[in-house]
């Protein structure tokens, strides 16, 4: 146990970690000139390995690298470090940081991202999802068309390779198996010059792409079975950007199938009043571009102004100004505004954690320097004695 | 004379009209040279370009440094003509400035691509020279834009740079290509009526539009001759139109309709569009451009052409003052004038110089002194011109990455003259000096780089940008951990050198000194570079929404403190000594140089404000560079390391 707390609480572990840490960040950095941002976070950040295509861990991912660092920097920073008068800078600085990585961890584990995208006078009290998916059942014949059962994208997203997960609900006279989920592919007629992923369905299958460098690019597809009380089989194919969804008929019933970016409540509606794109006088370079908006939450309507650096902070959430569109030179309007939208309980702890770890360093720092030139001008002081 | 023969008379001819051709090219290629008085009132003239009122001293200097790569043009005779001679030139005399050799080529692929012989390897080119092979240009230029950026080779690249000169070139000299167009407003007793008797230019005719667009509603007979006075007439304005538009934009505006006021100057082309499709008051406007005709009708005549141009000059910067835009054009001119910061690297090699000296002769007091003044004097001048290029865009010292040279160049000469203070080892004031001269050539090659990719040096920012309070507290403070690694980069080369060279042999306390020196400076790195990499995420959480997003800029930042983190640490464990500090040091410069230059080039990421180009080959020189120097540090301290001998400890003999 003792080996073990030395060990955690080494220099030697903090700067193999932070040698893993700088080696992931560099190759996670050139990594994205090929494959993108989103591959790069999923493969060296958002990962415990890094693995070889085989499927075999050969590096510490950053999960796993940041968790060692973490209980490093308690181990080390705070509980073995001398709590001592010349030690509190750096007690500091080790307790910021812990801070900030913790905040990361809270917005890792428990943030919802997003995006909310409107034109003038348009309103919505959900956002979407830039990356993930869901599937979404309900009875047609409900007056809401709202989602009844929905399955996550977490029960989604692995079913590659052939492998199939079934679903059943109290209330769902049938089951519905789903496979073959594919990242990016385009659901068309199936025709002779190309080879379908997976099983053809009435004449359609899926044409397999390769990933988009930006993942929201991406467009997700997936086979679906419905399998009611007496064995009967109903196939399709649910793909993202699909019309309409899927209508099933079971026991007299009619249920529509979905598969779709993820849509997220939220606790308040926002109308897109007016969007302002500002140039640049005499060039197209966006010099400002802002949305007036108006939060809306039962009778209570409150005019407020979205613009790039000023977001709307409100009920967990925080509304960003990310984009407009269509963004053709020249063209005067209607447009349509985006917002990113995201739910981080962690959303301010990375700046409270800036301004104790810039104490922490002002003192340490301070002091080793204020130190230093006390013992330059004493070296000065001796040789200027023993030149006299 | 006598004429006797028709041969005769055919040769006496034939003189003659070679003797007018050879007095009209003479008269073709010369003018009265400019008067300092009408630089004078030029250069000052406010214009709108990139989105910001800059003087017409700078828009001139930025288009010559585009196309010529220095703000003077050296002809072929050996006379030299500032920025805003040749801009008057191109301006009023384009037949004589298309003459110019003002077009330089650094590859002279260029030039076979185009079917042209080239000169030299890297040389200057006139406009008429290089038109014979505009064609074949415009056609290599075309497939050069197709390639992805990343993938553009140098060949690509200076293609598509000489087909955009040549456009500049054409841009710049249609200021009064509308003006000097022929309208045929004579053509119909209708249109006579009109106008009246013919004159010269277009301004003329614009408080006659109203006129006109009623006698074209009214007159619909397509057979009847006004009608086709009248569409030729539409169809040659039309015509003008084609021309004109990339002009600079010199005039004041007109508000709108209702009264607003508009932020867009004019260009010519503008006062014809808009005379035609507003009904706003634009006597004002109209006046100016019949002004600036005035000149280019008296430009062979010195002083009256002076007279206007004062007339011209005063109304505009009347105009621009009454907007509230010409405050910062006088502080812009002297800027450029001064040339601080070709004077401040001026200075810098000076006391590089000096200090070399004062290394060879160690005693000499005043050689200290001296390498300290020259340094002072040069930093004074650079963060004499930081300030006043603060002043004038009003925004915090860096801003663009021209700025950032400016700006880590002057820390760390400011860090090390500090060191200098402290130690008084005479290290920290060479290392002032070279850096300083270093960093200030730097600055003079990248503006050159940024003035073509950009066209200025003060360009608007970006939407995401716009902001001074995370320009002043992010960018600032990761400049100053930039600058932090290179410094302590910089004193470990002296370390490492010193030891190579064997200098002060022995002397372990100078060199505990320098190593002391490059972990204070690790220090100094790692405190502004977190912090600046910290406050950078806490500004995107405000701009887009997450504290992180693993963005290359992003991650470039946070090597630096990972890598000064690292150097901390090890020394703490005692994994490193002072090698080993000095030698992660420079990998830490390295690293910085990474941050600094080398994600830009990735084109990838949020920062795309950032992205520049064309300075891979540098950096990985520098690298290589580098990596020779650690190379032979290893060698060093192999050849230096002690034979361990029985029942020595190598821990402490190391």
């Amino acid at each position: 146990m003792q080996k073990l707390y030395r060990l955690f609480a080494s220099y030697g572990l903090a700067c193999v970690l932070l040698l893993c840490l700088f080696a992931l960040t560099l190759f996670g950095t050139l990594y994205q000139v090929d494959h993108g941002l989103y591959a790069a976070k999923q493969r060296f950040f958002n990962s415990w390995f890094l693995h070889t295509d085989s499927g075999l861990p050969f590096f510490p991912g950053g999960i796993l690298v940041m968790s060692l660092l973490t209980i490093n920097l308690i181990v080390g920073g705070l509980m073995r470090i001398q709590w001592r008068k010349r030690n509190a800078g750096v007690l500091i600085i080790h307790l910021g940081i812990i801070f900030m990585l913790i905040s990361g961890l809270v917005k890792f584990v428990n943030s919802e991202e997003g995006h909310l995208t409107l034109y003038e006078g348009q309103q919505s009290d959900q956002f979407i999802s830039y990356h993930l998916y869901e599937v979404s059942i309900w009875e047609i014949s409900q007056a809401s068309q709202v989602p009844q059962w929905i399955i996550p994208d977490e029960l989604l997203s692995d079913l590659a390779h052939g492998k199939k997960r079934s679903f059943h609900a109290k209330d769902l006279p049938f089951t519905l198996v789903l496979s073959d989920f594919l990242v990016n592919c385009k659901a068309l007629p199936k025709g002779p010059n190309w080879q379908a992923e997976g099983e053809v369905i009435d004449g359609y299958g899926f044409l397999k792409l390769p990933p988009e460098k930006e993942n929201e690019m991406n467009v997700a597809g997936l086979h679906a079975e419905v399998i009611d009380a007496n064995g009967h089989v109903q196939k399709a194919l649910l793909w993202a950007r699909q019309q309409a969804p899927w209508a099933v008929e079971v026991d007299g019933h009619r249920f529509a199938i979905e598969l779709a970016h993820t849509a997220y409540p939220m606790p308040y509606t926002i109308r897109l009043d007016k969007f302002t794109k500002d140039d640049h006088p005499g060039t197209m370079m966006a010099k400002a571009y802002k949305s007036q908006v108006t939060r809306i939450h039962g009778s209570d309507e409150k005019p407020i102004l979205i613009q790039m650096n000023e977001p709307l902070r409100e009920g967990g959430l925080v509304l960003f100004q990310a984009s407009y569109g269509p963004s053709t030179p020249g063209y005067q309007g209607p447009f349509f505004s985006v917002f990113s939208v995201v739910r981080n309980p962690s959303d301010k702890w990375p700046e409270y954690s800036l301004w104790v770890i810039t104490f922490g360093l002002v003192l340490a720092f301070g002091r080793t320097l204020l130190n230093f030139i006390r013992r330059q001008n004493q070296r000065r002081s001796k040789a200027a004695g023993e030149q006299a | 004379m006598n004429f006797s023969s028709p041969l005769r008379l055919f040769a006496a001819l034939a003189l003659g009209m070679a003797l007018a051709n050879s007095s009209f090219a003479q008269q073709k290629n010369t003018h009265a040279p400019w008067s300092d008085e009408v630089v004078e009132l030029f250069s000052t003239l406010p214009v709108q370009d990139g989105g910001r009122i800059k003087p017409m001293d700078s828009y001139a200097g930025l288009h010559l440094l585009t196309l010529n790569g220095k703000r003077t043009l050296k002809l072929d005779d050996g006379t030299k003509l500032d920025q805003n001679r040749w801009l008057l030139d191109v301006f009023f005399f384009p037949e004589i400035a298309r003459d110019y050799p003002c077009f330089r080529v650094q590859n002279d692929g260029v030039l076979i691509t185009m079917g042209l012989e080239a000169k030299a390897k890297r040389a200057w080119y006139s406009y008429n020279e290089l038109i014979p092979g505009r064609d074949k240009l415009e056609e290599a230029a075309s497939r050069a834009a197709q390639i992805e950026k990343i993938k553009r080779d140098s060949l690509d690249i200076q293609i598509l740079k000489l087909a955009e000169d040549l456009h500049t070139f054409e841009a710049l000299s249609s200021l009064l290509s509308l003006s000097r167009q022929d309208y045929s407003t004579d053509a119909d007793p209708a249109l006579v009526e009109i106008f009246g008797p013919k004159q010269a230019g277009l301004a003329w005719m614009l408080p006659k539009q109203a006129a006109l667009q009623e006698l074209a509603r009214t007159n619909t007979d397509a057979d009847s001759a006004t009608y086709k006075a009248v569409r030729n007439l539409f169809s040659e304005l039309d015509n003008a139109l084609t021309t004109g538009f990339r002009a600079v934009a010199l005039f004041p505006p007109a508000d709108n309709a209702d009264g607003q006021r508009d932020d867009t100057w004019w260009r010519p082309y503008d006062v014809l569009v808009q005379a035609f499709t507003t009904d706003r008051d634009m006597s004002t406007q109209i006046e100016l451009l019949a002004t600036l005709e005035k000149l280019d009708q008296q430009k062979n005549q010195p002083d009256a052409f002076l007279a206007t141009l004062r007339d011209f000059h005063n109304r505009v910067v009347g105009m621009a003052e009454a907007r509230g835009e010409y405050g910062h054009i006088p502080l812009e001119v002297k800027l450029y004038r001064w040339n601080l910061f070709t004077n401040s690297l001026v200075f810098y090699l000076l006391a590089f110089l000096i200090a070399t000296f004062s290394f060879l002769l160690p005693n000499k007091a005043w050689l200290r002194y001296g390498t300290a003044g020259a340094t002072i004097l040069a930093l004074g001048l650079a963060a004499t011109g930081i300030v006043l290029r603060c002043i004038i865009r009003e925004r915090p010292p860096v801003v663009t990455l021209y700025d950032t040279i400016l700006f880590i160049t002057s820390v760390v000469v400011l860090a090390a003259l500090f060191m200098e203070w402290i130690t008084r080892q005479r290290i920290g004031l060479f290392i002032a000096a070279f850096l300083g001269a270093a960093g200030m050539f730097l600055a003079g090659k990248y503006e050159l780089k940024e003035v073509a990719s950009s066209g200025d040096t003060m360009a608007s920012v970006v939407a995401v940008l716009d902001t001074n309070y995370y320009l002043a507290i992010h960018v600032t403070t990761v400049a100053m951990g930039y600058a932090g690694g290179l410094l302590a980069s910089a004193i470990a080369h002296v370390w490492i050198f010193g030891k190579l060279f064997g200098i002060r042999k022995g002397d372990k306390a100078f060199y505990k000194g320098i190593s002391r020196m490059v972990y204070g400076t690790v220090c100094f790195s790692l405190l502004f570079a977190l912090f600046g990499t910290i406050m950078g995420g806490v500004w995107a959480n405000d701009s887009w929404g997450r504290f992180w997003g693993w963005d290359p800029k992003e991650n470039g930042a946070l090597l630096i403190c990972l890598w000064m983190l690292i150097i901390l640490h090890a020394r703490l464990g005692g994994y490193i000594r002072e090698r080993g500090l000095a030698n992660l040091a420079i990998i830490g410069g390295m690293v910085v140089s990474a941050s600094w230059w080398g994600v830009n080039l990735l084109n990838v990421g949020l920062h795309s404000y950032g992205f520049t180009s064309g300075v891979a080959l540098t950096l990985f020189i520098m690298w290589g560079i580098e990596a020779l120097v650690l190379a032979l540090s290893a060698i060093d301290a192999m050849r230096n390391q002690p034979r361990p001998s029985r029942g020595a400890n190598p821990e402490q003999s190391a």
